[in-house]
């Protein structure tokens, strides 16, 4: 088994991912990952089976969230922040520089579209579709009943989609039939 | 059929295919609708177009290799005792804060670093750490909404207030001051989102004897750098910030006051960089 670190590294992506789901915002983003790395380092113990450990990360991570979340300083300069961002075009590219060929912009149209949904809705498409959790994993990690899990997926698929379909950006290949 | 029961019946089917989609269906339930899929045009193309929104999904939220965050070195082996010594260090903080708030100011040796006597403190330093202390406790207060670092002038003076966004440190406060002979001041505070606190305070005093080269000195949690553009003497002063990143910090913010310009893109790019390779400030 790879040490700590290691471990921790295993994981940087998709905590990422999730992390970029619930702040929206790179950098918050990545600040968000490295403190969940620092309180997972200082813990006194950490789970030896990769799924647990995997859980027990991402919950790390979203109580960071939720915690920074009741900080109204940081929430309204998370704000300001997302305001500059657009006004500034921050919005652009940033886990993908460079690239500007189809691929990218369908990743901004998605970008896009998620910067739409509710943040449950972001959230939950976080952890299936990037972290990779099952239906009964992330419905541990939300404490929510797993038909929950399954309405909140489906939703913010279909909104995802109407959010595409809505974009100015350019339009997915597959175009929704539904309303 | 009324309207309700075919939406409901729709709702249903696109949740089987999102479950379908996400490797959730078991046994017949899956082999049931993976035949649906075969035969019915509508299921293949939703469940088509569920997978391509899947993987893109994952796409857009992955950061490409060069973006993906590191794991910081173990916290234990900066200090050797990482909680003892953060809570001892904070807690010293927390008290020289208090000393210097309520009663004069009280230097003290940090990190092997000659000892600064209060006594024999510049009045210049005295007053850009006050600034420093005031600004500290006004924010931690009352935070107000991040406000960006735009042209400051005050009766004439207007000093160079970088922005300093890249390394992800916004002023939220600012104010004007006198100095010990009575010229004018003004100082900033900037705060970081990882607890870093940083002033930069000008004073419009003729700088004395100070140089054009950076100038450091410690005081317990603070570091204070301090140069001379023309007749402006500038003071940066940060709190538990590791020297590494004070220092890019510290020679962005001097080249950028000694041009009165912006600090430039590859500055910026130094900025971020050392906070990304840098720990949260311990003030």
């Amino acid at each position: 088994m790879p040490d700590l670190r290691g471990r921790l590294q295993d994981q940087a992506a998709r905590l990422y991912g999730y992390a970029m789901a619930l702040t929206r915002n790179p950098e918050d983003a990545e600040d968000l990952v490295q403190e969940t790395f620092i309180k997972a380092m200082t813990a006194d113990r950490h789970p030896a089976d990769a799924a647990a450990f995997r859980a027990w990360l991402f919950r790390i991570l979203r109580n960071l969230f939720l915690d920074q979340r009741r900080w109204a300083a940081r929430a309204e300069a998370y704000r300001q922040a997302v305001r500059d961002a657009a006004s500034d075009g921050e919005l652009s590219d940033t886990t993908h520089p460079g690239r500007k060929d189809a691929a990218a912009i369908t990743i901004l149209t998605v970008r896009f579209g998620l910067m739409k949904l509710a943040p449950h809705q972001r959230e939950i498409l976080a952890l299936i579709d990037v972290a990779g959790f099952s239906y009964a994993e992330a419905s541990d990690l939300l404490d929510v009943p797993i038909g929950t899990v399954m309405s909140r997926i489906s939703r913010a698929r279909a909104h995802l989609i109407a959010a595409i379909d809505d974009s100015n950006i350019v339009p997915l290949p597959t175009r929704s039939g539904r309303s | 059929m009324t309207r309700d029961d075919r939406d409901t019946q729709e709702t249903e089917r696109w949740r089987r295919l999102c479950a379908f989609v996400d490797g959730e269906l078991q046994g017949r339930e899956a082999a049931d609708l993976a035949r649906s899929i075969a035969e019915n045009p509508a299921d293949a193309r939703d469940a088509a177009m569920l997978g391509a929104v899947k993987g893109s999904v994952a796409e857009a939220l992955t950061p490409m290799d060069d973006r993906i965050p590191r794991v910081p070195p173990t916290p234990g082996a900066r200090s050797g005792h990482p909680r003892i010594s953060l809570v001892r260090r904070m807690l010293a903080a927390s008290i020289l804060l208090l000393l210097v708030a309520g009663s004069g100011w009280i230097a003290v040796q940090n990190d092997g670093a000659p000892p600064t006597d209060a006594a024999q403190m510049p009045p210049w330093i005295e007053t850009a750490l006050a600034q420093h202390a005031v600004l500290s406790r006004e924010a931690e207060a009352a935070p107000p909404p991040a406000t960006r670092g735009t042209p400051i002038a005050t009766d004439g003076f207007s000093p160079f207030i970088p922005r300093l966004d890249a390394g992800q440190l916004h002023i939220v406060r600012r104010m004007s001051f006198a100095g010990p002979s009575g010229h004018q001041g003004v100082a900033v505070h900037y705060r970081g989102n990882r607890g870093c606190k940083l002033t930069l305070a000008a004073l419009d005093d003729g700088a004395g004897n100070l140089g054009e080269a950076l100038e450091r000195r410690e005081f317990a949690d603070t570091t204070l750098l301090a140069w001379r553009v023309g007749r402006v003497r500038y003071m940066l002063m940060a709190s538990g910030m590791e020297p590494a990143r004070l220092s890019v910090i510290a020679r962005a913010v001097h080249d950028a006051s000694q041009r009165h310009r912006e600090i430039d893109g590859a500055d910026r790019e130094r900025i971020a960089d050392a906070r990304r390779r840098s720990q949260p400030c311990r003030a």
